[in-house]
């Protein structure tokens, strides 16, 4: 297939219809290549590579679903599940949660790892939103829709390794960031329950992506229709 | 150190890999050093007598490459994780030889998965010392089977799919 110059693998293989999985990805924003489950292997290198930030080459054979990728992949999501608190049950991305679609797409009905059960915080301090860092999965949509599609950079990434959570300010409660413009974009943008309107309770929160999509097409192609 | 006391050498830091005795003739080169599963590193060298455990030391390494895991891509941050707590329930004589596929397993994962250097090399200590040492390995795994040992038994911590 041919495709423009500086099209990602990932892009490339959406527009023949093939599906990569993604969970860091999100359509309008920078990729940042880490969540690791659109890697995919290259005819003549050794390496895996990241489709959502490798450009396709003049000649590049590429594989999507080898035995090996989908391993891998499994093991993610496995990783996910373990690393975290995530209670399907009572949570209010309950049947509309990307984590939720790619355990069923991977085939993970279960963790071969312990559950580590950390202790992390939840933050209602603001109006109308609350975090619910047990159901983060460390994605950092938040931090660049927040950044460059809404400019008002609230979310950012503190610690490190295990400890890693996103943060609010200067790791302030959410309700006293005075920079929150309240647009709710990271409401959208959140591939788990992680981050919801106050008064959704289980199974009801509802995102709207078309939102963040008009926004990106307005600004780069000067389209603004719905 | 007198002679035939040393047990290994280990190179590149963290993660680098521990060559054993009998490969000590090798040349400290780029090219050599990762031939054997370790790496030049910053060139430094720890030398370890017959008294190490190798389990211990790979234990010792992955505490210090899942502290210093920036935690952005999932392998390096939750696999260091979990390549630790399972070389802990390796020490803890809660495991079986089978644990030690896992182990593997999961080392090749974040070895061939993570973001950068520091996943990818994160596993060697692991996998150069089950590669060199396995019998320090089947000793702290075949001790778990035995019922005179303190600690649980093996099939209470595994969790086959």
């Amino acid at each position: 297939m041919a495709v423009e110059a500086g099209t990602t693998l990932l892009k490339a293989a959406q527009a023949v219809g093939i599906a990569i999985p993604v969970l860091c990805h999100l359509e309008g924003v920078s990729d940042v290549g880490a969540c690791r489950l659109c890697l995919v292997e290259i005819q003549g290198s050794s390496k895996l590579l990241p489709a959502c930030v490798t450009e396709a080459t003049e000649g590049m054979v590429i594989q999507t679903q080898t035995p090996t990728l989908q391993q891998h992949r499994r093991l993610i999501v496995e990783l996910l599940f373990a690393e975290g608190n995530h209670v399907c049950a009572v949570c209010v991305a309950n049947g509309n949660c990307e984590l939720q679609d790619l355990a069923i797409a991977v085939g993970m009905d279960h963790s071969r790892f312990p559950y580590r059960f950390p202790h992390r915080a939840v933050d209602i301090s603001h109006p109308q939103f609350g975090i619910d860092h047990n159901r983060c999965v460390l994605c950092t949509r938040c931090v660049r829709v927040c950044d460059e599609i809404e400019g008002a950079h609230v979310w950012d990434v503190a610690q490190r390794g295990e400890h890693t959570r996103v943060i609010t300010g200067l790791d302030q409660p959410w309700g006293d960031v005075e920079a929150c413009t309240r647009c709710g974009k990271c409401v959208d943008a959140c591939p788990t329950g992680a981050i919801f309107r106050k008064g959704t309770t289980v199974a009801e929160l509802a995102r709207d992506r078309s939102r963040l999509e008009f926004l990106v097409n307005a600004r780069e192609k000067r389209e603004w229709t719905r | 150190m007198p002679d035939g006391e040393v047990k290994a050498v280990q190179t590149g830091g963290p993660s680098g890999g521990c060559i054993p005795a009998h490969l000590l003739d090798t040349s400290v080169d780029y090219e050599s050093l990762v031939a054997l599963g370790s790496m030049m590193g910053s060139g430094g060298m720890v030398v370890m007598d017959q008294e190490t455990d190798m389990v211990e030391v790979a234990h010792y390494y992955m505490d210090f490459c899942r502290e210093e895991s920036c935690g952005k891509c999932i392998p390096c941050r939750a696999g260091t994780v979990q390549l630790y707590e399972m070389l802990s329930q390796i020490l803890a004589g809660r495991a079986t030889l089978a644990d030690l596929d896992r182990l593997k397993d999961l080392c090749q994962f974040v070895k061939a998965t993570s973001l950068c250097g520091l996943g990818q090399s994160a596993p060697n200590p692991v996998l150069s010392t089950l590669t060199y040492f396995p019998e320090d390995y089947a000793r702290v795994c075949g001790l778990a089977q035995d019922p005179q040992r303190e600690g649980r038994p093996a099939e209470s911590v595994e969790v086959q799919p």
